[in-house]
């Protein structure tokens, strides 16, 4: 209990670094990947382009060698020229993404040589066909041009594509990193959701139901207050006024002895308050694995006589729930109420009949008084069975006090009772813990 | 209004019914108390003397919280009994009770003069008993 307020107090930021660090990261790894995928795309334009180039030299040539001496023969070898120093220059181009293309490019590297051996061999027939003139020659060379050409397209074309299988499997990487990656955060998602906040809400949940009953307490506390005092308080107003105004003597010690019963009221309400402050206040109440049948035992004997006179039946079972976890000094104090407002409620009728038993059903733990007395008109008393002071029938020894303080001990120790009652047909108290 | 003003208290509370009694009997009129202990009891009594006007009383002071029978549930029967009575009867809610919910409830039944929250004063209610005589002399 005393360390998981501040693993609750943590949980919170967890959650948030969490998020937080899930959302960041998802955007880098997308971020990275796009940019791979752009350079990737990059150097397979520049491989197109590398054999555009040599395409165009190629058919420069062969232009070049139609026209011989023509008119644009010096510009077409300017143009050839220059198509060659791009050509060179893209190809350095392209081998140097080659290392940045991929970690493993043995194969790729293998093939450049082969691709640059071709190259240097059109490079060179070129540059010979440039100042050769003798025809023969000539047409050998261009040959030779047209044989290299062909193998550095050959060359370039698996170049291609092996960039094209090294960039799928790149994608195929990337969506298998985002898969886990998804597959990561969801996991941590739901852990979190059901170690951190489901606990969280369950317990703020029940903070707040601890609260309303709080609130709830305060305001019958009051009430209770307000009336319980009010009443002897108005009562010894009313007999001082008449004490004021009478001569007689004995009517004199009549008041007195009246405002004396009021005085003592007072003093046992005030009693009752207080002791259901401190069973609210008290939250070092010992709680104890306790026996039913012991507390049964240990508040029998104080009613013995009682029972006896009026041939009362009582049955236990605590078969269902042996015992339960709570005060002992509130749980004797529960059994003595419930007992002697059986005893005192009986119906003139009948003998009475209590019937106490404990059970666990369907996880709640509870305890049943049930009797066969007067019975409470709960259509009527519903709402102000368990207030204090309230009382229901005409008996002597009725103070509203029992069942007051009943409720206070059982709700504050999380428990609940409520009642179930027909006129003249008995009442049945459940208590859940 | 019959010379005989008879006045009901209906009250768990003993001593409060004392004060009453006597200072009620210090007034200067025929008049005759009648004592309840609960609703029960006040509602027995005049669903027994239903057509008797001299019993039945002018005017009734009523306690909210009592055992068996509490005010509210009195005055749901007598409502019910209120065409069938001889008699016009003054009903004042007299409790302790400062709960909202109870006032605003006798407020809600038009049989209810009015609300008194104890502890009521005596002299006050000398004067309510006087002015009933009164408005029902003239």
């Amino acid at each position: 209990m005393t360390a998981k307020p501040n693993y609750k107090k943590y949980a919170y930021w967890l959650l948030l670094l969490t998020v937080v660090t899930m959302v960041a990261s998802n955007f880098f790894i997308t971020r990275f990947y796009l940019k791979t995928q752009e350079a990737d795309a990059r150097t397979i334009n520049l491989a197109g382009r590398q054999r555009m180039l040599s395409q165009r030299i190629a058919k420069a040539l062969y232009m070049n060698s139609l026209q011989k001496n023509g008119p644009s023969y010096e510009l077409e070898k300017e143009n050839v020229k220059d198509l060659m120093d791009q050509w060179k220059q893209s190809h350095l181009n392209l081998m140097g993404s080659t290392a940045e293309f991929s970690d493993n490019h043995q194969k790729l590297d293998s093939l450049f040589n082969d691709v640059d051996t071709h190259l240097m061999e059109v490079v060179n027939a070129t540059n010979a066909l440039a100042i050769d003139t003798n025809e023969e020659s000539r047409k050998t060379l261009l040959q030779m041009v047209n044989h290299s050409e062909a193998l550095f397209l050959n060359g370039m074309e698996q170049i291609v594509k092996e960039y094209q299988r090294l960039s799928e499997k790149k994608v195929k990487r990337t969506e298998s990193v985002t898969f886990w990656l998804a597959f990561l955060a969801l996991v941590i998602l739901i852990s979190e959701f059901l170690f951190i906040l489901t606990p969280l809400f369950k317990k703020l949940e029940k903070d707040n139901r601890l609260l309303l009953e709080n609130n709830r307490r305060l305001s019958d506390f009051a009430q209770i207050a307000s009336h319980n005092f009010r009443a002897p308080v108005g009562n010894i107003k009313m007999l001082m006024h008449l004490y004021g105004r009478t001569e007689d003597e004995t009517e004199k010690g009549i008041l007195i002895e009246k405002v004396t019963q009021s005085t003592n009221r007072l003093s046992a309400t005030m009693d009752a308050l207080t002791d259901s402050l401190k069973v609210q206040s008290d939250h070092g109440q010992k709680l104890e694995q306790i026996k039913f049948n012991t507390v049964y035992q240990n508040v029998l004997p104080s009613f013995e006589q009682w029972i006896e006179n009026e041939e009362a039946k009582i049955t236990v079972d605590f078969s269902g729930l042996p015992s339960i976890r709570f005060s002992k000094i509130y749980l004797e104090s529960i059994f003595t109420n419930m007992i002697s407002n059986a005893l005192k409620y009986k119906s003139p009728d009948r003998k009475l009949e209590l019937h106490i038993k404990s059970y666990e059903k369907r996880g709640r733990k509870q305890l049943v008084f049930s009797d066969n007395g007067l019975g409470i008109d709960l259509k009527q008393h519903g709402r102000k069975i368990f207030g204090l002071n309230k009382v229901f029938h005409r008996h002597p020894d009725s103070k509203g006090v029992g069942l007051f303080m009943t409720r206070t001990q059982i709700e504050t120790l999380g428990g609940k009772i409520t009642v179930e009652s027909e006129v003249n047909v008995g009442t049945t108290f459940i208590i859940t813990f | 209004m019959s010379e005989v003003m008879v006045i009901c208290i209906v009250d768990d509370d003993s001593i409060y019914q004392y004060a009453m009694r006597k200072d009620l009997q210090s007034l200067e009129m025929e008049k005759e108390l009648l004592f309840f202990n609960d609703g029960e009891e006040a509602m027995n009594f005049m669903t027994a003397n239903l057509i008797d006007t001299k019993s039945l009383p002018d005017i009734i002071f009523l306690d909210i919280n009592m055992p068996i029978m509490d005010g509210f549930q009195f005055m749901e029967h007598f409502v019910q009994l209120k065409p069938r009575l001889g008699k016009k009867i003054t009903v004042y809610m007299v409790s302790s009770s400062i709960d909202p919910e109870d006032i605003k409830r006798a407020e809600a039944i038009s049989e209810i003069s009015d609300y008194l929250i104890k502890p009521v004063n005596l002299g006050e209610l000398r004067e309510l008993v006087i002015k009933l005589k009164q408005s029902g002399n003239s």
